[in-house]
Formats: C-alpha cells, structure tokens, sequence
C-alpha cells in the first residue's frame, strides 16, 4: 500500500466521528488494514479514539476477532476509564449478556451518576430488552436533567409514538422547538404529531406549524405543502364550518402554481 | 415578520464563528498594518490616523467580501462588521508599529 | 509640551542605540513573552486536565435555571397553552424548591468550606491564579533585574511628561524625551499587545493572555473565588423573571406571513383559520403516512443515541 492510502483512511475514519454516521462495513475495512498492517504507530494520541471507533463498529459488523484486538489495547492503555468500561459493556450487549451489561452500567453509574454516556447506554439496554416502560422511565429522568439533549428528546418522542401516546409525544416535540426553533425539521414532525392526533384544535395548530414549516423552509417542503392541500381541498368540498375561504383560496393556488413550478 | 421573530432565527454558535472569523482578520490586520505603519517610519499622529484608515478599509472589505454587503444576515447587529474588535487590535498594531519603527529607524 | 516641540525633539534624534540592545533585549524580551504566552496555555490545560464530575443532582440544578432562561425567550414558538403549563411547571417547582440539590437546604446559606464542591471549584480558581500570577511575576522580576537602567526603544508616537517617570524607570535623565523608553515600557507593550496575536497562534479561546484573568479576577473579588451560588434564591429570581414573561404566539399570523412573503397578499388582515373535522377514514390514511414518517425518524434518533 502506498503511504499516501493511511492517511485518507485516517481522514475518513476523521470525518465519521466527526459527523457521528455510523458506517461499519467502511470503518471495519479501514481499521483492519491500519490495525492488522502496522500503521497505528502514525496515529499518535490519535489512536486511542480509532481503536474505540473501530471496535464499535467490528461490534456492529460481528468482527469479533477485531473487537477483541481493539478492546484488548485499550484496556491495557486506559485500565480504569470508565469509557473503556462502557465498550466493555457494549460487547456484553453484542454478545446479548444483557443483564451483565446493566450490571456493569448501574456500577458505573453508582460512581458517577452523571456519566452521560452510560446512561444512554443503559436506556439503549432497556429497549433491547424490550422494557419500553423502564426506557421511557430512565429517559425521562435523564431529560430531566439534561433538558438541552435533542437527540434524546426525539428518542424519547418515538417510544411515546410506538404507544400512540400523542400528546406525550407532542410535548417531546415542543421541547425540541424550544431548543431549536428555527430547525424546521422539528416544526414538521410536531405538526405531524398533532395531525395524527385528531381533535379541531389540534388540527388548526398543525395547519399553523405546516405553514410554519413552509416559512422556515423556504424550498417548498412537499411534505408540509402536500398536507395543507389535502387539508384545505378536503374541507371546501364539505363545505363546512366558518373557515375562511379567501385563505383556503389563495393557499391552494399557491400550492398548484408551486407545484407545476416545482 | 417581527422583529422578535427575526432575532429567534439567528444560530448562537454561527454568530460566535462569525465573530471569530472577524477576530482573526482583525488580529492579522493589525499585526500587518502596524509593521507597515513601523517600516514607513509613521510618528504621532500620523500613526493613529493610519490605523484608522486601515481598519476602515478592513472593515470594508469585512462587509463586502465577507459579509457581501449584508452584515445583518451575519449577525445580530449590522453595525458588529464595523466595530468588533477595533480597540482590542489598536494594541498589537501599537506594538508591531513600536517594533519595526524601532528595528527599522531607530536602531540604523 | 506642545506637539511640535515633542516632533521637533524627535526629528532631532541625537541618540543612537546599541544594536546588541535590539538583538539581546528587545526581541528576546518579546520571544519570550510569546513562549511564556503558549506555555501558559498548556499549563492551564494539563491543570484543568482532572475533569470535574459533576453530580446528577447538581447539574440538574444548575441546567433548570437554563430551562427557564430558554423558555422565556423562545417560549413564543410554542404555542400558547403548551407555553402556559411548562411556565406553570417551572414557576411551582422553582418556589419549592424541586430542583435543588438538596431540598432541606433551602433556606441555609452554603458554606464553602463544608460542601466539598464548593472547595473543588475553589482550588480550580486557585490553580488559574497560580497559573497566571507566577509567569508575569517572573518575567516582571526578570526584565526588571537584568535590563533596567537603559534606554530600549523609543515610541512612535509622542506622550505627555506625566509617563516620564514611569515610562523611563531606572534611567533618570531629566531632559531625555518621553518618546525614549526603557525595557519595562516594551514590556507592557507586549502584554497588552500580544494578547490577539494569541488568538492567531493558539485559537480563539486560550488561557494564554493574562490580561482576561486579571479582569476576571477583578469581578472575582466581589464575590470570593468560586464561592457556590444560593441556588435556591436564584430559582426565585428565575421564577419571578418568568412569571412576568408574556406570551405572544409567533404563529398567530403564520397564514398571512406565509402569504404576504410568496406575495399572494398585500396588507395586514386578521385571519381566522379555523378548521373542521376531517373524515374518518382520510384521517387513518394520514394516520398511515404519517407513522411511516415516524419510523424513520424513530430510525434516526436510535442510531444516533447509540454513538457516545
């Protein structure tokens, strides 16, 4: 191999902890040729977080040989981390030991009950076990005190979703806009969630966050644009209720112009 | 739109990157203009003005190369393109313009 | 003295300077100052090194006082039920005091010494002061030890007779011009000086510029290094903040935004939207879709909450 392959496999490697895209089958043909032929020795300080990337992904491709080998020289170098305990959960899960997994998280926790990665893990070890109650429970708690956590806010909103619990959801939703309000990805799916759960008041919020979607998103968002066609083509034709039909009017040739446009 | 409305669309962290990309022009500029002000042999006031027309002109070039001509897209404030970080960088161009005067016209 | 006086003396430079002055004082005075800058830099980071763990408790008692602060100002894309329950929530729960780290403290005032947090941050602070104290001392009694006594360099631009003494400490020459200064001016002139160079060289939030500290430790003294705040009082000053915040919904007039903007409308007009009720069996074709949706978003956030 010419000297000049490690290092765009090294700024790949880079770019996917970087972004957090998760890529087993790529990250597992690097980190064998860089681990297996040698070239850990020009990573420098660099290593350690390849070896961590490398093993997570050899978990997810069920390369144990190589998991083990990246595990192994990260236990010799970091005996006592406590992120290196957490891989070391994350191979009990691999291996479905799920009960010495929670195990070791909770003794993690008893030490360090801020640990923010072991308690995602630990949720993450309910839901495989199917104990969507306690993943509910613990993710709750977590947000608690973590309000400021997107990511979870949308885990949690999904598990409230595969139970139908609407409003929940709902209110996952609105804790997302107010972290990030003009993210109008959020505004879709919170206008979603009250579309699904049907009540008048609901629906005329979702029409207002469609809308809202369409002003934050300038690029007609189909998603958002197609819902308020069906929405406000289905309610003239019923022709009922004091709605405002000069509205309804205009948005529904917007919508025709913009989709002949489109 | 409210104005309310237009504040809540600016991104906190693009606004501190943003102010950070004017930092770093500013920080070089006045390194680079204070050597020139020193190699030309610029004393008193002369010196001052010189820094100010430069720092104009960066801040110029800031709002129309950097900020094509928009600066209230970049920040909170338009008028940030102008002053951000003009007293802080009046320091290093005293200190460079001390430097090379004194390498330069002081020490034959 | 008058400006022309000072230019004129400057024309008529009559002092010339050793050039082993410039090569042995006056650029390793600023070499070094620039080294001891980035050094200080890494100190601080390998001091800061030993993370600080938090507990639980702790954070969340800190990060409500944010919740609140995030509600109040984004609190108008919500909309205004949503708004009123979460204002009602937090209020309550800042009176009582739910948040805090120990709910049976409230109305005790903290002792640093006790609360073992409280000396942590405390030998944090120490630990900057150090950082920061030691090297300016240093360089301070250096300069001042092997390079006082002459002239170092002399200033662009002119300055009034009240710097004189301080400006040309150790030389004592009554007629020289104030412009000549000695190596303690050029000193100073780098402190201050170097300070944005810093943020070419080692980025935009480096520890190695002591000027920011010392400001910092101006504020400190009013209220003593790291002394652990009254939680409890700041969540009443919060509660009161965000009982007094309004309301008004962003997306009161979305339908004439959204109209005005693609310019299907021209002036202000109040709109009323109210809808009615879809048709069962259109809703569960939504209801499909929108499930469909979900997944995978549910698909997303799962990959996402794996990584660490």
């Amino acid at each position: 191999m010419s000297p000049f392959y490690y290092k765009t496999a090294i700024e790949t490697l880079q770019e996917l902890r970087k972004s957090g895209e998760r890529n087993p089958e790529l990250v597992v043909t690097l980190g064998e040729k860089l681990i297996y032929e040698g070239y850990t020795g020009k990573l420098g300080d660099e290593v350690w977080s390849v070896y961590e990337q490398v093993f997570i992904a050899a978990l997810d491709y069920r390369n144990d040989a190589l998991a083990k080998t990246c595990l192994e020289r990260l236990e010799k170098r970091f005996p006592k981390s406590p992120r290196v305990k957490i891989l070391n959960g994350m191979k009990l899960e691999a291996e479905d030991k799920l009960d010495e997994a929670l195990e070791l998280y909770d003794e993690i926790l008893k030490n360090d009950d801020s640990n923010i990665a072991t308690i995602k893990r630990r949720i993450a070890v309910f839901k495989a076990k199917g104990q969507d109650q306690r993943a509910i429970e613990a993710l709750t708690q977590y947000l608690d005190a973590f309000y400021n956590d997107a990511e979870t806010w949308l885990e949690l909103s999904s598990l409230y979703l595969n139970y139908h619990l609407y409003q929940q959801a709902g209110f996952c939703l609105e804790e997302l806009i107010l972290l990030q309000p003009q993210n109008h990805l959020y505004h879709l799916k919170y206008a979603e969630i009250l579309y699904t759960n049907d009540n008048i008041n609901n629906i005329n919020l979702a029409l207002k966050e469609f809308c809202r979607v369409l002003e934050l998103f300038s690029d007609l968002n189909s998603l958002a644009s197609e819902r308020l066609s069906k929405v406000y083509s289905l309610d003239s034709k019923n022709k009922v209720g004091n709605s405002n039909n000069e509205l309804r009017q205009i948005i529904r040739d917007w919508l025709n112009e913009s989709d002949k446009s489109y | 739109m409210t104005t309310q409305n237009q504040a809540s669309l600016y991104v906190s962290e693009k606004i501190v990157q943003n102010v950070k990309t004017i930092t770093f022009i500013r920080s070089s500029m006045s390194a680079i203009t204070g050597s020139a002000a020193g190699i030309l042999g610029l004393t008193g006031y002369y010196g001052f003005i010189f820094y100010g027309i430069t720092s104009l002109f960066t801040s110029f070039l800031i709002w129309a190369a950097k900020a094509q001509a928009k600066p209230s897209l970049y920040f909170r404030n338009g008028l940030d393109v102008w002053t951000e970080g003009i007293f802080g960088g009046l320091f290093s161009y005293v200190l460079f313009w001390t430097l090379l005067y004194g390498i330069v016209h002081v020490y034959d | 003295m008058s400006h022309q006086v000072l230019s004129t003396l400057a024309e008529s430079q009559s002092l010339y300077l050793d050039p082993a002055i410039r090569d042995w004082v006056l650029i390793p005075i600023m070499i070094v100052m620039v080294l001891v800058g980035v050094f200080r830099d890494q100190i601080t980071v390998l001091l800061s090194g030993g993370t600080k763990k938090a507990t639980l408790k702790a954070i969340r008692e800190s990060k409500v006082l944010m919740r609140g602060a995030a509600l109040r100002s984004y609190g108008n894309h919500i909309p205004p039920l949503s708004f009123l329950n979460r204002k009602n929530y937090l209020t309550n729960a800042y009176k009582k005091g739910d948040y805090l780290k120990n709910p049976a403290s409230m109305n005790q005032t903290v002792n640093p010494m006790t609360d073992p947090q409280g000396m942590e941050m405390m030998m944090e602070g120490m630990k900057k002061n150090i950082a920061m104290i030691i090297p300016q001392t240093i360089i301070m009694g250096w300069i001042n030890f092997f390079f006082s006594g002459f002239v170092l360099i002399k200033l662009p631009f002119p300055l009034t007779l009240r710097f004189k003494s301080m400006l040309q400490r150790g030389v004592e020459t009554p007629d020289m011009d104030v412009t000549w200064v000695s190596s303690l001016s050029w000193y100073f002139l780098n402190l201050f000086g170097l300070r944005s160079i810093f943020t070419l060289l080692l980025g935009e939030d480096n520890a190695a510029d002591g000027m920011r500290e010392m400001t910092a430790m101006s504020q400190m003294t009013a209220s003593p290094t790291g002394q652990p705040q009254d939680f409890h009082k700041l969540h009443l000053a919060e509660s009161e903040n965000l009982e007094l915040t309004p309301h008004s919904w962003e997306l009161n007039d979305i339908e004439h935004r959204l109209l005005t903007r693609y310019g299907k409308r021209e002036q202000q007009k109040i709109i009323d939207s109210t809808e009615n009720v879809i048709e069962s069996n259109e809703k569960n074709a939504i209801e499909a879709a929108s499930a469909s949706s979900y997944s995978e978003h549910k698909g997303k956030s799962r990959r996402k909450s794996g990584k660490h």
